[in-house]
């Protein structure tokens, strides 16, 4: 890695649709909301994504209800399906990055 | 029959606005529902709903409420999220920059660094508080002769004790002298997030947090509790108590904490009736060990006698002896801690919409 690994100046809720993040090296790009809640780093989803709480396929209408940071590397997103258990790091949301370039660039690594 | 805030919200459990999965209780967009002489008011989260679904669920809920013959008038409120959310604290309000004094091995002497780095501060104009979150052993009571029990103002806030111009709050002001801290992770939790919460601090350019010591429960509440600005470790020379060291430096790594350096504690030992530095225990730990991690070696601290004479007495050395050598170092440390502070600074995200 080089250089001091870029960190979010601003997260943007885009409606009930999505959330815009933009980062200190210029970069920016629009998480869908179901995207980001289908990626839930907490354990509870990681390890069994179809129990309890409705996780994953089950339509697009969970939007952030509020957003919330953690320290000063990530922030915590409360769900409209009342899920909130989850941290998003500064680098979870970078690697998650939806955007044509790092996609194809997550592509290639693969 | 009379109703009950309950059964208002029974009610309100069947409203569930356009493009939502969940009714508004469930989703946790009712903040607050009251019911007094009639009058049933309800405090409702805006979240990012469009205009024309609040306005939509706000009839809902007039109507719903208004259903019930003991409802003569329903009042919707309609409120922004607060800025931190989720449990998070966020920001301690007034105060500009938190940082944490850690070690990951005891009696490394890091309370004794923290109080008297708080003090050198003090001294130099800076308006600095102090937090003693070491729950298991609070020894900041001692050092600093404190014996009061803190006042508690209105809004259940409890106030710091002050000294040396020094905001102080530790969880030993609480305890009696002898009483063992026993407590299981959740209760520590618990009571670090009301330390930071519920105290009023005022304004502070910099308050100091006394860490838990080591990697568990406690200093991961605090470090994704608060927007720590940097975090300093201290550290004695020897080999064993650096292995200890790279444990802590990744963890305020893995959390984006900057370590702002290397505090090397009890480096040397000057003979009191010769004068002689004897390397007690060995030297260059500190150096080598911030060479390897890149980040800076901020002070080297000599082990003196009176730094525990002065520190049982409740006068930290910095003000007992502050042209000392002890006193000098800590001076030194307290212009390196605020140089490193203003160099970290990085602005959290706004978060927006």
């Amino acid at each position: 890695m080089t250089g001091p690994a870029p960190l979010p100046t601003e997260i943007r809720r885009l409606g009930v649709d999505a959330l815009v993040v933009s980062w200190s090296d210029g970069h920016q790009a629009e998480y869908g909301n179901r995207y980001l809640r289908d990626h839930c780093p907490c354990a509870e989803c990681r390890e069994h994504p179809r129990r309890g709480l409705p996780v994953r396929g089950q339509g697009d209408g969970v939007y952030a209800v509020q957003i919330g940071l953690v320290g000063r590397y990530a922030i915590s997103i409360q769900w409209s399906d009342g899920h909130d258990s989850g941290i998003y790091s500064y680098r979870l949301l970078r690697d998650l990055c939806p955007c044509d370039a790092c996609t194809a660039c997550r592509e290639g690594a693969a | 029959m009379t109703i009950t805030v309950d059964d208002l919200r029974e009610r309100l459990t069947e409203i569930r606005p356009l493009g939502l999965k969940r009714d508004i209780v469930a989703a946790g967009m009712v903040r607050d529902l009251a019911f007094a002489e009639g009058i049933a008011s309800v405090r409702l989260l805006r979240g990012p709903l469009p205009e024309g679904v609040l306005e939509a669920t706000t009839a809902d809920i007039k109507r719903a409420l208004g259903a019930f013959t003991e409802v003569s008038a329903v009042e919707v409120e309609l409120v922004q999220a607060p800025a931190s959310g989720a449990g998070e604290i966020g920001p301690i309000p007034g105060v500009a920059d938190i940082i944490a004094v850690a070690s990951t091995k005891g009696g490394v002497g890091k309370s004794t660094v923290a109080v008297n780095l708080a003090c050198a501060l003090a001294r130099g104009g800076t308006r600095v508080g102090l937090l003693d979150a070491d729950v298991y052993g609070p020894s900041l009571p001692t050092m600093l002769a404190l014996s009061a029990r803190p006042e508690v103002a209105e809004g259940n806030q409890v106030l710091p004790l002050q000294k040396f111009g020094v905001a102080v709050m530790s969880v030993g002001f609480f305890l009696d002298d002898t009483s063992p801290v026993i407590w299981r992770g959740p209760l520590v939790t618990g009571l670090l997030r009301q330390f930071l919460k519920d105290v009023r601090w005022g304004d502070l350019d910099l308050l100091v947090i006394d860490m838990p010591p080591g990697t568990g429960d406690a200093a991961l509440t605090l470090v994704q509790q608060v927007p720590l600005s940097g975090a300093v470790i201290v550290t004695t020379p020897q080999e064993v108590s650096l292995v200890d060291v790279e444990r802590g430096i990744s963890m305020f790594r893995q959390v984006n904490t900057p370590v702002l350096g290397v505090v090397e504690n009890m480096s040397d030992y000057v003979c009191p009736s010769c004068g002689t530095h004897e390397q007690i225990f060995g030297s260059g730990g500190g150096q080598r060990l911030a060479e390897s991690f890149g980040v800076p070696l901020l002070a080297r601290i000599p082990l003196l006698e009176s730094v525990r004479r002065q520190g049982d007495a409740g006068v930290p050395i910095v003000l007992a002896e502050p042209d000392g050598p002890v006193g000098k170092a800590y001076v030194a440390l307290a212009l390196a801690v605020i140089d490193a502070v203003a160099a970290e600074r990085a602005p959290a995200p706004r978060i927006v919409g």
